[in-house]
């Protein structure tokens, strides 16, 4: 098993005062290679849980293992690591470096894992090449597209050919020829490579296109279902 | 990819933000520099402009007045003493050298400083030589021959051969009548970095000449630049001259400090404000890196949620922080000394006493306290930002 998270919740103390739950996962598992999907509308926690997984968010309580080992407990700085040599993730936001190129951006992931740079280059060559962007390598991202960003952000977050994905409402703000596009480009590029995939969407149409999903609505686990 | 290129394409995305960064830290060490400055230069130009007169002789009264005329070449000279005065200093057994000064006229209001050419033989020290060296020409050796200071036939554009005649009092007033006597310029001397190259020297003779009809004493001088033959002569003499009804004898030097001290308080008040300024200049440099640290807090946590120890975001944000504050502090030590030279340059036109703008030890502290504050400030929102989770600032 790749991943397993018992009973992993995060709280939050509103201004007001009051505690509330922002997301809560009573049980959940995931093979090596596997894909699942997280439907939930804005604000159901599902960013909050994805944030967990990757460690970049500490849960209030419950444990996450991976590959067997606990890292919810980890220091920042071996968590820092883990998530550079494991982790690839694509934001809701893109959240591409605006003083870099679309090709820095890519590299940058690899840099930080201590990829070889020759190997890494035409790595992201030829990925650029492959979602249509190979002739804007040298541009910054404030002057790509939406879906132009979304596909750079889905390209750094495997160049490092990573074993798990997580895919934060990645087509939130496309339109459905671009949705089409990036989630064809995310579950064939984690097939090829043996990633695992957890991908978050408010789309309920994308539900047929997974063996696996979780419905959440107020930070909890609602229902969960196969095909 | 590396480090060093994620820097420089940070700093050049935001050129106008790296600009201000700069500008802001430059402007508060330019600010601390110029008063570091100008605390030593006014000190160390009025001492260096002192050093040729270890021990001024004159007549009874004001010896900041007598300091005034002689070293500085300002003020109205004081009533003059006979000459017999001058022959007693030789003879005294403390003197090593005393040469006469006569003050009262001058040209278009460059003063005029009648004295004797064995002004051009006085060594001040072994390691400075002579005082006064000839540039063009010869020194005077009869009435009438003047020989100019540097900076004075530089602004006048007076040359060997030249004639001039002189009016009577400090400045030449307009319609006032001068001299009936011409002065011809046989000499030029070489900069001195004093208020001297302002000057016209030439035999004392000219100046009773030419006064002879005034009424005025004969023979008369206005100070004497007196060389003592020691250290222990030289308070011998000012023991002898103490009860002098007549005469004083000063140490320009000691009155100086004296200045100094009695205006300990406007000095201290500089003090206070270069502290001040240095204090602002650091709380400049503190807010300037950490806001920009701030600024990318965004950054960070994209880089860390892409796989960034914290090594690489500590070293990023320090690298950054430190490299706009040491182009602001670098381009701030340049301003400051460009216009303290500007300040500098302007005293001297008005005065001749030269400021020295030289790298001084405080500045040193200064521009090392500075690059410590930038590299603490550099480095805490850096490592504030690796505690921090990153989900927190996607």
């Amino acid at each position: 098993m790749l991943l397993e998270i018992k009973n992993v919740f995060k709280k939050v103390t509103e201004p007001s005062g009051e505690v509330i739950t922002i997301s809560h996962a009573d049980n959940l598992t995931l093979d090596a290679g596997g894909q699942m999907l997280l439907t939930g509308s804005s604000g159901s926690g599902k960013t909050t849980l994805l944030h967990m997984i990757a460690g970049l968010l500490s849960p209030s309580g419950g444990e996450i293992y991976f590959n067997g080992k606990r890292i919810d407990n980890m220091p920042e700085r071996e968590r820092d690591l883990w998530r550079a040599r494991n982790i690839g993730y694509v934001f809701q936001k893109l959240n591409l470096i605006e003083a870099l190129t679309a090709e820095e951006n890519i590299l940058l992931a690899g840099y930080f894992a201590g990829g070889d740079m020759a190997e890494l280059k035409r790595r992201a060559h030829d990925l650029l090449e492959r979602v249509g962007l190979a002739g804007k390598k040298d541009v910054l991202p404030g002057k790509l597209s939406i879906g132009e960003q979304q596909r750079v952000a889905v390209v750094r977050a495997v160049i490092n050919k990573p074993v798990l994905l997580l895919a934060d409402e990645p087509t939130a703000s496309l339109d459905a020829e671009n949705s089409r596009i990036v989630l064809g480009l995310l579950r064939g590029l984690c097939s090829e490579n043996g990633t695992a995939l957890i991908l978050s969407t408010h789309d309920e149409g994308v539900k047929q296109q997974f063996d696996e999903w979780f419905d959440i609505k107020g930070g909890r686990f609602l229902s969960h279902g196969h095909n | 990819m590396g480090i060093i290129k994620i820097v420089r394409r940070n700093i050049m995305f935001k050129p106008l933000q790296s600009l201000i960064a700069c500008l802001v830290v430059a402007a508060g060490i330019a600010m601390a520099v110029l008063v570091l400055l100008l605390a030593d230069g006014v000190h160390s130009g009025l001492s260096s402009a002192a050093e040729p007169f270890p021990i001024v002789a004159g007549t009874k009264g004001s010896p900041n007045q007598l300091v005034l005329n002689t070293v500085f070449l300002k003020d109205t000279p004081m009533s003059n003493i006979s000459y017999a005065e001058v022959e007693k200093l030789r003879a005294n057994k403390n003197v090593g050298m005393a040469v006469p000064f006569g003050y009262g006229d001058n040209y278009r209001g460059f003063r005029m400083a009648g004295t004797e050419k064995e002004i051009f033989d006085y060594v001040i020290n072994p390691q400075r030589g002579k005082w006064l060296q000839i540039a063009e020409g010869r020194a005077f050796e009869a009435p009438f021959e003047a020989v100019l200071g540097a900076r004075m036939a530089q602004m006048t554009g007076m040359k060997v051969g030249d004639t001039f005649k002189t009016s009577h009092g400090m400045v030449e007033l307009p319609g006032s009548k001068g001299h009936a006597q011409e002065y011809k310029v046989v000499g030029i001397l070489q900069p001195v970095n004093g208020p001297y190259d302002q000057s016209i020297l030439t035999d004392i003779q000219s100046i009773w000449q030419a006064h002879a009809g005034h009424g005025e004493a004969a023979h008369g001088v206005t100070s004497v630049l007196v060389k003592p033959s020691g250290y222990a002569q030289a308070l011998a003499l000012l023991s002898q001259y103490r009860n002098n009804k007549e005469m004083q004898v000063v140490f320009p030097s000691q009155i100086i400090i004296e200045l100094f001290s009695v205006m300990g308080d406007a000095e201290k008040v500089l003090q206070i404000i270069s502290y001040a300024v240095i204090l602002l200049a650091l709380i400049i440099i503190a807010f300037t890196t950490y806001w920009a640290a701030a600024m990318r807090r965004h950054d960070n946590a994209i880089m860390r949620a892409i796989g960034a120890g914290q090594k690489e975001i500590i070293k990023i944000n320090f690298l950054q922080g430190m490299l706009l504050s040491c182009i602001g502090v670098a381009a701030g030590v340049a301003a400051g000394h460009g216009a303290f030279a500007a300040l500098a340059n302007l005293l001297r036109q008005k005065t001749a006493v030269n400021m020295a703008a030289g790298f001084t030890m405080q500045e040193g502290l200064l521009v090392l306290a500075v690059v410590l504050a930038a590299a603490v400030f550099s480095f805490i929102p850096a490592a504030a930002a690796c505690r921090r989770q990153a989900a927190d600032d996607l």
